[in-house]
């Protein structure tokens, strides 16, 4: 019986609470909404979207390491058979026979150039033991190219088209015949993109001398985390077997985190907008019951009088607050699913990989028992209080109670306008408004500073992140072969369309003791035009100097001043490390060297240029001109320019919706909180407005002095929030990029863009006060005085 | 002849509740005079505040007009009926109203600044005004918290003053107070009137209703009677029965 007497108690207190804090209990609900929406998606995105790669690795048998290598001699065959056999790592291992060209192809309006491009017949990879291929959609047409699903649909390609590589001078032309799933060569983030060609089309291939006839191999081993080290093992084995022999390669981490680099940015943003929006409404329900015991004081005081327990009124507030985040919760889970769906779409199409939404209960129940457990504890810290409330005490006195230490700004003796003090006034006995308005704009301006960045550096010019990312970029890269670099350095000094153009080669050279580390050769590196790729100390410049990538280094650590020993081509050498680069190539572990400093290891393999033209020039038209000159001897032209508006569309297309998600719910939770704040101010001062509306005060004086009392906090709390913000954002971006290598933000921060933000956001704030304090027109002297 | 400072003519205010039509003031016809020290008085809920109030511009009227000087201002929006207030009249409420976040020489302040912005101007008034009615300086800073029942009304009659109004409202003035402090706010309010102030004051209390020189009597929103009384003198014990013997013709 007492305990049905005390539920039917609480549940009187919870319905009577509820409904006289209605836009209090909305708001909050609308807030909660969002933190579990958000909350709920990036748990999906961390628990689960990346384990399906996973699965899917599982499911389809995938490689743990993966290398292509450009013969397919028996001894060759035979040797690195015997080298997986006698390493008690391996587990079982696969040959397949492929055709391999660096070649490059049409991607999302650009071209991308990928040096692994290899061809495989659709019979042998239908069998493969080691990396099964799946195919994901198939036409009618049984002849032509299967391509992978990355580049189906908004990747440009659709069944019937026609798809053409670009392979040394020549294109080659396919029917889309259908889609795959390779997960380990499945996208040119991989090093390697497999193309799946009908038996017709690839006999047609096999004997034409663009091609070379290679050898895929894929191995699996016991234990994943020994990946890139059996990797490095390969490569290493096989260069100082077949120094001659050319090589691509990946393993399981690699591409794990490759694929995924969008999934990983955009659960780090989700994360962390969570948060805020939980820290916000923690900070309003707090908030919220400190008002509701103030102004309520008099009914509590009531509520006790007439035999009630503190106890009972505090659980009825947990009843409340938690049975109203439970259920803000479930809806917040329910729209993650509604929202899901556009964020796998945009995620497969970088991730290549297919991924079925499917109902997942621990990130629901992790949601649902965190957000309700950090709720009770809010509720239950801000309502101990009403333990303390003597109920006649708070029947006579109610709420009327002040320190009276001080009298901020008094009349007397404060300068300005009558309005401008009484606002100062207000603002002085503001504090929790004055707390929860700095948190609120300092979380808001941090979004605004992080949209800016974006904005500046991904959406309007995309040069800063590439130049973050891949490290250098230009117009075209030309690869040559040894023989006629002189004619074509000669060729290119002549030209009249070309700005500079500089040696840029890269290797993989290994790092004894270390692992393999994707090296980029130049004679000299005051020619590259992102001179940020060193972010600590300096580029190479003698032959026995290095330059290591930061994480790496931080990882195996190096630091500035250490000697290490690289090894290629059977040799090995030791170079002093001058300087710590950033790419997010081959996950942050890059070499740079000078040519001479290569060239004591072996002979580069590739010669390739990086080539600026001038102002208004046709880069195809130029490697046009390239090919017809050089013919055979060029090996590889590249349109960098189109492959990184290629690569970087699909990015740009996650940045774009994430800056507009993060933008649109900035001023859904500034809108909110300020709504809140106003209407609890006006509650509070409907007493005062009442009694200054009786002695002559407009409506409009109280609403500038409403306006003013926010001004000084919206207006400091912005200022510092913007300074803050753009001190720390590329700090804070740097802890979220460093697994991708990227240990040194140093994103362009567009003063003249956040100064605009800045100014826009105080007047909006401002102009959402003004109407929001309309409702002062409503506070009547005569309805003050007849409720006495 | 007394110069007519406010006037109103079918004076009406009806409220609706439940659906039904409450009629409080009917068709009242009045003039209120230059000096008087008007007293209106009645039974609970015959409508004495809301006339005052109407009277005052706190209140709009539901029919007829209210003029002022020559200006009507029953027909003013809320703006301009705050700035008629701050102008022209001062109010002493039953329950006070001081804002209790601010000290006692801010609570005037409040009021006197809005209209005059010689800020030392109207400093000196207060503090001439605190004197006036027994304010010591010690009690500029306090808040009105702190003060007793009669401080606050005391103060709350400085802040009504300091705009120098045309009228002084005053509904139950010594309501929530006790006999000592009732008496104290009483003769400061006579004190004032002696010295020309035009007074509208509600009650229902007999002592305080003799310090008017002219008392209405309202009942159901209709004024019943009128009384002179003629100037206030502590000792005059023939106005005291002549305020009974009207009140018990009114139905007292």
């Amino acid at each position: 019986m007492k305990w049905g007497g005390d539920v039917k108690k609480i549940l009187l207190i919870t319905r009577y609470h509820m409904c006289k804090w209605k836009t209090q209990t909305i708001t909050i609900t609308l807030l909660m909404i969002v933190a579990a929406m958000m909350f709920h998606l990036w748990l999906m995105l961390s628990m689960d979207y990346k384990q399906n790669f996973e699965r899917s690795h599982d499911a389809m048998h995938a490689e743990d390491v993966t290398l292509l290598a450009s013969t397919n001699q028996p001894s060759f065959l035979k040797f690195m058979e015997q080298t997986m056999q006698e390493d008690a790592r391996t587990k079982e291992y696969a040959f397949d026979n492929v055709l391999y060209a660096p070649s490059s192809f049409s991607y999302q309006g650009g071209e991308v150039a990928v040096g692994g491009t290899f061809l495989i017949d659709k019979e042998t990879a239908m069998n493969r033991t080691i990396g099964k291929v799946e195919i994901v959609e198939e036409g009618t047409q049984t002849s032509g190219i299967y391509l992978p699903m990355l580049y189906r649909g908004e990747g440009g390609y659709e069944i019937g088209d026609t798809f053409h590589l670009h392979v040394n001078d020549q294109i080659l032309s396919f029917p889309v015949v259908g889609f795959t799933n390779s997960l380990m060569s499945g996208s040119h983030n991989c090093v390697m993109v497999m193309m799946m060609l009908s038996k017709d089309r690839y006999n047609e291939l096999k004997d034409k001398e663009i091609f070379t006839n290679s050898t895929l191999i894929a191995a699996r081993i016991h234990d994943k985390q020994d990946s890139e080290d059996y990797e490095t093992m390969l490569k290493s084995a096989l260069a100082a077997e077949f120094p001659n022999v050319f090589s691509h390669s990946n393993h399981y981490y690699l591409i794990y985190n490759s694929r995924y680099i969008s999934q990983m940015i955009c659960a780090a943003i989700v994360s962390a907008m969570a948060l805020f929006v939980m820290l916000i409404a923690l900070i309003v329900i707090f908030s919220n019951i400190i008002n509701h015991i103030q102004e309520d004081m008099r009914n509590l005081g009531a509520l006790k009088a007439i035999g009630y327990q503190s106890s009972q009124i505090i659980h009825a507030l947990l009843f409340q607050y938690t049975t109203m985040t439970a259920l803000s919760v479930l809806l917040g889970i329910l729209a993650s699913y509604g929202l899901f769906p556009t964020v796998n779409a945009m995620m497969i199409a970088q991730t290549g990989i297919p991924y079925e939404m499917h109902f997942l209960l621990l990130p629901m129940i992790i949601t649902l028992t965190f957000l309700c457990g950090i709720v009770y504890l809010v509720v239950w810290y801000s309502a101990r209080r009403i333990k303390h409330i003597d109920p006649i005490i708070a029947l006579r006195q109610g709420v009327k109670t002040h320190s009276f230490q001080h009298n901020r700004f008094p009349l007397t003796k404060s300068k300005g306008s009558l309005s401008s003090i009484l606002a100062y006034k207000t603002i002085c006995t503001n504090k929790k408004q004055n707390v929860i308005l700095t948190v609120t704009t300092m979380i808001i301006t941090l979004i605004i500073v992080f949209c800016a960045v974006m904005f500046r550096n991904f959406i309007a010019d995309m040069d800063p992140f590439v130049e973050l990312i891949v490290g250098e970029s230009a117009d075209s890269c030309v690869s040559i072969r040894q023989a006629k670099e002189d004619a074509f350095l000669k060729f290119l000094s002549d030209h009249p369309h070309i700005e500079h153009f500089y040696l840029y080669s890269s290797e993989n050279v290994g790092h004894v003791g270390g692992a393999e580390l994707y090296s980029t050769m130049s004679d000299d590196f005051t020619m590259l035009h992102n001179q940020r790729l060193v972010c600590k100390g300096r580029f190479p410049k003698y032959d026995n100097e290095v330059a290591v990538g930061a994480k790496y280094a931080d990882e195996n650590h190096l630091i500035i001043g250490d000697v290490i020993s690289l090894s290629a081509q059977g040799k090995q050498e030791e170079y002093l490390i001058t300087g710590l680069t950033q790419t997010s190539n081959n996950l942050g572990k890059d070499a740079l060297l000078t040519r001479s400093g290569y060239e004591r290891l072996g002979k580069l393999n590739a010669i390739s240029y990086y080539i600026n033209v001038k102002e208004g020039i046709d880069i195809d038209a130029f490697h046009d001109e390239v090919k017809e000159r050089f013919g055979s001897d060029i090996l590889l032209v590249v349109n960098v320019r189109n492959t990184i508006d290629a690569s970087a569309s699909v990015y740009i297309s996650i940045m774009t919706l994430i800056v507009f998600v993060l933008f649109a719910l900035s001023l859904i939770i500034v809108t909110i909180v300020l709504y809140l704040l106003v209407k609890t101010m006006l509650n509070h001062k409907k007493h005062e407005y009442g009694i200054l509306k009786a002695i002559g005060f407009t409506s409009f004086q109280l609403m500038i002095q409403t306006i003013k009392s926010f001004l000084p906090v919206i207006m400091i709390s912005t200022l510092i929030g913007i300074l803050c913000s753009a001190w720390l954002i590329n700090p804070l971006l740097s802890i979220f990029l460093k697994n991708i290598g990227i240990v040194h933000c140093m994103f362009i921060i567009p003063a003249d863009f956040l100064a605009i933000a800045g100014i826009a956001m105080i007047l909006y704030t401002l102009l959402l006060i003004l109407l929001l304090s309309l409702r002062i027109r409503k506070i009547a002297p005569i309805t003050l005085l007849n409720k006495e | 002849m007394k110069q007519i400072i406010l006037k109103t003519e079918k004076l009406s205010k009806s409220f609706s509740s439940n659906g039904m039509l409450q009629h409080v003031l009917r068709n009242i016809d009045l003039m209120l005079y230059q000096g008087d020290f008007t007293v209106i008085m009645g039974a609970s809920g015959a409508g004495k505040s809301t006339l005052l109030y109407a009277l005052s511009g706190m209140d709009t009227p539901t029919l007829g007009t209210i003029t002022f000087q020559d200006q009507t201002i029953s027909d003013y929006h809320s703006d301009q009926l705050a700035i008629f207030r701050r102008e022209h009249c001062g109010f002493v409420f039953q329950q006070i109203y001081l804002l209790d976040d601010m000290s006692v020489m801010d609570n005037v302040l409040i009021a006197g600044l809005l209209v005059n912005k010689q800020k030392q101007q109207v400093i000196k008034k207060a503090e001439e005004l605190f004197a006036s009615v027994g304010i010591s300086k010690e009690t500029y800073q306090k808040f009105p918290t702190q003060l007793s029942g009669g401080e606050a009304q005391r103060v709350g009659i400085v802040r009504a003053l300091i705009n120098e109004p045309q009228i002084l409202f005053a509904d139950e003035p010594t309501g929530a107070l006790n006999s000592k402090r009732g008496l104290d706010v009483l003769n400061t309010l006579s004190e004032c009137n002696a010295l020309g102030q035009s007074i509208v004051m509600v009650t229902h209390d007999v002592r305080s209703a003799l310090r008017g020189n002219r008392i209405l009597y309202l009942k159901d929103g209709i004024i019943l009677g009128e009384c002179d009384l003629g100037k206030f003198h502590q000792e005059d014990l023939s106005r005291q029965k002549k305020l009974l013997q009207f009140l018990d013709e009114m139905g007292w």
